[in-house]
């Protein structure tokens, strides 16, 4: 019966042990929740619209175009990219503008494949990249449209699309709604939660090194928030940089990119806690 | 009265299948009775249905995905047990009736004793999965019915004849013994013919969440059921969980064995028992070598089909997860070559290899290493800027498939060579196309290790779908040396002589708990798998086709998940000791004498 004790005992603790390694040896990163369908109105301002198209572009692309262009092609030189790619013999499309290129790419992949980046055995005449308007994706007409106005402004070319009424409908997924819902745990977690790392690199979360963020990176505010403004500490600057984006913006990014509805969406507890991360040296 | 509880079951689950196919139309039987042509009928049937919150019944505090989920896994277990077992059993069988040594015959009875006690559990883990999955999920489950419907059926039937078959084998052991056990054989034979089919046809529903073939984007099912079931990801996973479940087995009678032999006071009751854990480590470990082989082809199949899912499977939130597979795996290879090393301790001639071991467990331990260092590292920005990146500077090109492919392949070649040494310790060479053989052996060894490695470091300057491929030629060169190590070694075993025994029993106790490893760790890595496996569907029901409309479709943090696996594996174990016990109580037979000094190997 010892024996029987024992060996329970040993087959516990080594269960314990491989539970341990799973909580406390691997990071534990919060998954994304399911997609939602993002709202695209006609009275968007075409920041406003970018900014919906960064959001699709973090959660949909980024996977495959994470900017080192090893599983998919970079597209921060596709303001350039797409003249010669038209021009390329193997080009099977019918666009004529950048923004019937990236249309095209979206929604019929295999009109032009990257050399390298096709199925294997099509020598790169088949691309593995599914129809964005179909299958797991299935983004909508309005969705479609913001990610080309984002991709445009991003490889810093002319942005020609304009948000469109009515377009939102079509997708499988529920309506993106402005809910505060419940309260993060800690920082990181509402940094998570309003998906802040769309738009910034942040301390504390890993991002992969690539194509610039449209906002600024964060990681060193801690050293510089102090003297943005004079007379205002460093907690009170972050505090209305994400209450009021547009009143200070950093320099050489753009103004208007930031949502200006935080102050709605976020609890204080969480506002306080993200100031506190972004104020503290890490 | 398992008989009588597994006929009850039977007509519970056929019930279900008549409760779930009343509520939605059939398309099949639509068409029988209308005679209506198939596309005609086909297209009046609806598609996927689009589901909310509201459409999932909730009951109190029940957390639906937690019971489905716990209830599929355990079901898994006992599941991968059974048909497992009787596979190595009808081989250990067979070996026994050819060379007239009834020891075999002895020890795979023995095994399939273990196996009738979880029998019933695996048929009762399936109809409380049956009915959660009717009862909490109706939609998804109405809609497989109506795809699978006859494939459901089928399954059901074909359950009633795995059950006819398996108690006419186990209870007919003794009878037809003699001139009969052809037929005995045979009875064995169409118990695996018939369990691997019931593996294949529930295989196909989980391959069909994974990646539909069948019907539309819409759902729409076309008519032909065999399009359905013999999806993209069908045959890797049916061959995935051949083996899989060989192995398993093997590690489960392994770990039975392991307690009786500690329990065991007499010598021979030892020696038996220890070369029954020796025999199901060898099947564990034999059956486990071409795993990778099965998980990459599995692989490569899932990004055929989607490249999306692929990513997300490989480089996405569930990339971590195959940290902890990498441990788990790690540990496996360790304990099963750990056991073979405390086993040349039974050999007098081992003592010309031992000196070996020491550089075998260098090569694991460095390969585990390799295998275990993750790509991205979640660090503070301090900590980022200190290493100027998110990939350590040296020690991130190891956490790619590159690296982690070839690390996976050397030490499947290490635990291999464990096994040759093992075996090599018995003879002596007398001939000299003898050693000339070894040195053969020996080049093959280094030019296979060369090979996997120059693979490995190819793989580092092409791109991802490209690489992916490469863990095929890697494969098949290790495959290729263990096929030829093991043709060179049977020629030279059978014309050599024999250096003393093999004294059976010679063991120590620490050995036994490398058998409970391998069993735990098997449990634990199975239920990871079988949660990545199935959440790389994220938020789908069935992937592009029917969104899970439900609270809960959402990937669950690491922890949570192997929280969840934790707590499967510690009911499976439990359960599976109260049938280890069950499996004592029947009248033991005494070992027959002579095994302790026997030369058998198996």
């Amino acid at each position: 019966m010892t024996g029987f004790f024992r060996i329970a005992a040993y087959a516990v603790g080594l269960i314990g042990l491989f539970a341990a390694f799973s909580h406390y040896g691997i990071p534990q990163l919060v998954p994304e929740p399911p997609p939602v369908e993002e709202r695209v109105t006609g009275t968007m301002t075409t920041e406003e619209f970018v900014a919906v198209g960064a959001r699709i572009y973090a959660r949909v692309c980024v996977l495959c175009h994470s900017g080192l262009g090893d599983r998919a092609p970079k597209l921060d030189a596709i303001a350039t990219a797409w003249r010669e790619r038209i021009g390329d013999p193997r080009y099977r499309g019918k666009a004529k503008n950048l923004e019937e290129y990236l249309r095209e790419s979206m929604v019929e992949p295999s009109a032009y494949v990257v050399k390298g980046f096709g199925k294997p055995g099509t020598n790169d005449t088949e691309s593995p990249m599914p129809e964005a308007t179909k299958g797991a994706l299935a983004l909508n007409p309005g969705e479609i449209d913001a990610l080309i106005a984002y991709l445009q402004s991003a490889a810093g070319a002319q942005v020609t699309v304009a948000p469109r009424a009515g377009l939102a409908a079509g997708a499988d997924r529920p309506t993106a709604e402005p809910s505060i819902g419940e309260k993060a745990s800690d920082a990181v977690a509402a940094l998570q939660k309003f998906q802040c790392i769309t738009c910034h690199r942040l301390p504390g979360l890993a991002t992969e090194e690539g194509a610039q963020p449209p906002g600024p990176d964060l990681r060193g505010i801690w050293k510089t928030a102090a003297n943005r403004v004079a007379g205002m500490n460093a907690k009170d600057f972050l505090a209305e940089s994400i209450l009021f984006p547009n009143k200070v913006v950093a320099k050489n990014f753009e103004s208007g990119l930031m949502p200006e509805d935080y102050g709605d969406r976020m609890l204080v507890a969480e506002l306080l806690m993200i100031v506190d991360h972004l104020a503290r040296e890490h | 009265m398992r008989a009588l509880a597994s006929m009850l079951l039977f007509v519970l689950v056929l019930v279900a299948f008549e409760a779930a196919l009343s509520i939605v139309p059939w398309g099949e039987g639509a068409m029988a009775a209308t005679g209506a042509p198939a596309v005609e009928a086909a297209a009046a049937q609806p598609g996927a249905p689009k589901l909310t919150a509201a459409d999932y019944p909730r009951y109190q505090s029940l957390n639906s995905r937690l019971t489905v989920w716990i209830a599929a896994q355990l079901h898994l277990f006992f599941a991968a047990f059974v048909l497992g077992v009787p596979i190595f059993v009808l081989v250990i069988e067979f070996i026994g009736w050819r060379n007239g040594d009834p020891r075999y015959d002895r020890m795979a009875h023995e095994f399939i004793k273990i196996s009738m006690g979880a029998f019933s559990l695996t048929a009762t883990s399936g109809g409380i999965l049956v009915f959660a999955l009717a009862v909490l999920y109706p939609g998804l489950f109405a809609y497989l019915t109506r795809i699978f419907g006859p494939v459901m059926m089928l399954y059901a039937l074909l359950f009633l004849a795995e059950t006819a078959c398996l108690y006419a084998y186990y209870y007919g052991w003794d009878s037809m013994q003699g001139r009969q056990k052809p037929g005995h054989l045979l009875l064995g034979l169409a118990l695996n013919v018939v369990g691997t089919i019931l593996m294949g046809l529930s295989n196909s529903w989980a391959t069909f969440m994974m990646a539909p073939s069948g019907v539309d984007s819409q759902g729409i099912f076309a008519g032909n059921v065999w399009a359905a079931v013999a999806g993209p990801l069908w045959t890797p996973l049916n061959v995935h969980r051949f083996l899989a479940n060989i192995a398993y087995g093997g590690a489960i009678v392994g770990a039975y064995a392991a307690y009786k032999f500690i329990a065991a006071r007499a010598s021979e009751a030892k020696a038996h028992y220890d070369w029954m854990g020796h025999t199901a480590n060898g099947i564990a470990v034999v059956a486990m070598l071409p795993l990778p082989f099965a998980g990459y082809w599995m692989t490569k199949e899932i990004y055929a089909y989607s490249q999306q899912m692929g990513i997300t499977l490989m480089g996405g939130v569930f990339a971590w997860l195959f940290i902890i597979q990498a441990v788990l795996i790690g540990t496996i290879f360790l304990a099963a070559n750990f056991y073979l090393w405390c086993g040349m301790a039974r050999l007098d001639g081992a003592n010309r290899t031992a000196h070996l071991v020491k550089y075998i467990a260098g090569v694991l331990v460095i390969c585990f290493l390799v295998w275990f260092t993750p790509h991205t590292l979640v660090m503070t920005a301090r900590e980022l800027a200190t290493i100027g990146g998110a990939y350590h500077p040296v020690l991130g090109p190891l956490g790619v498939m590159s690296a982690k492919n070839t690390a996976v392949n050397i030490m499947i070649l290490a635990t291999f060579f464990t096994y040759q040494l093992f075996r090599r310790s018995m003879v002596r060479s007398t001939r000299p196309w003898m050693a000339r053989a070894s040195r053969f052996q020996v080049a093959l060894y280094v030019a296979a290790v060369a090979n996997i490695i120059l693979l490995g470091v190819y793989g580092y300057f092409v791109p991802a779908n490209i690489r992916i491929g490469l863990s095929v030629p890697q494969v098949m060169t290790t495959l290729l040396v263990i096929v030829v190590c093991i043709v060179v070694d049977e020629v030279i075993a059978s014309r050599s002589e024999r250096i003393g025994a093999v004294h059976w029993g010679r063991m120590p106790a620490r050995a036994q708990y490398a058998l409970f490893t391998l069993a735990v760790a098997f449990t634990w890595l199975m239920g990871l798998m079988g949660y990545i496996r199935s959440s790389i569907r994220q938020h789908w029901h069935v992937y592009t086709v029917m969104r899970d409309g439900s609270v809960d479709a959402f990937t669950p943090t690491i922890g949570y998940a192997t929280a969840i696996v934790s707590v499967c594996t510690l009911l499976f174990l439990a359960l599976i000791l109260f049938v280890f016990w069950l499996s004592g109580l029947g009248r033991a037979r005494e070992a027959p004498a002579g095994l302790a000094e026997a030369g058998a190997t198996p």
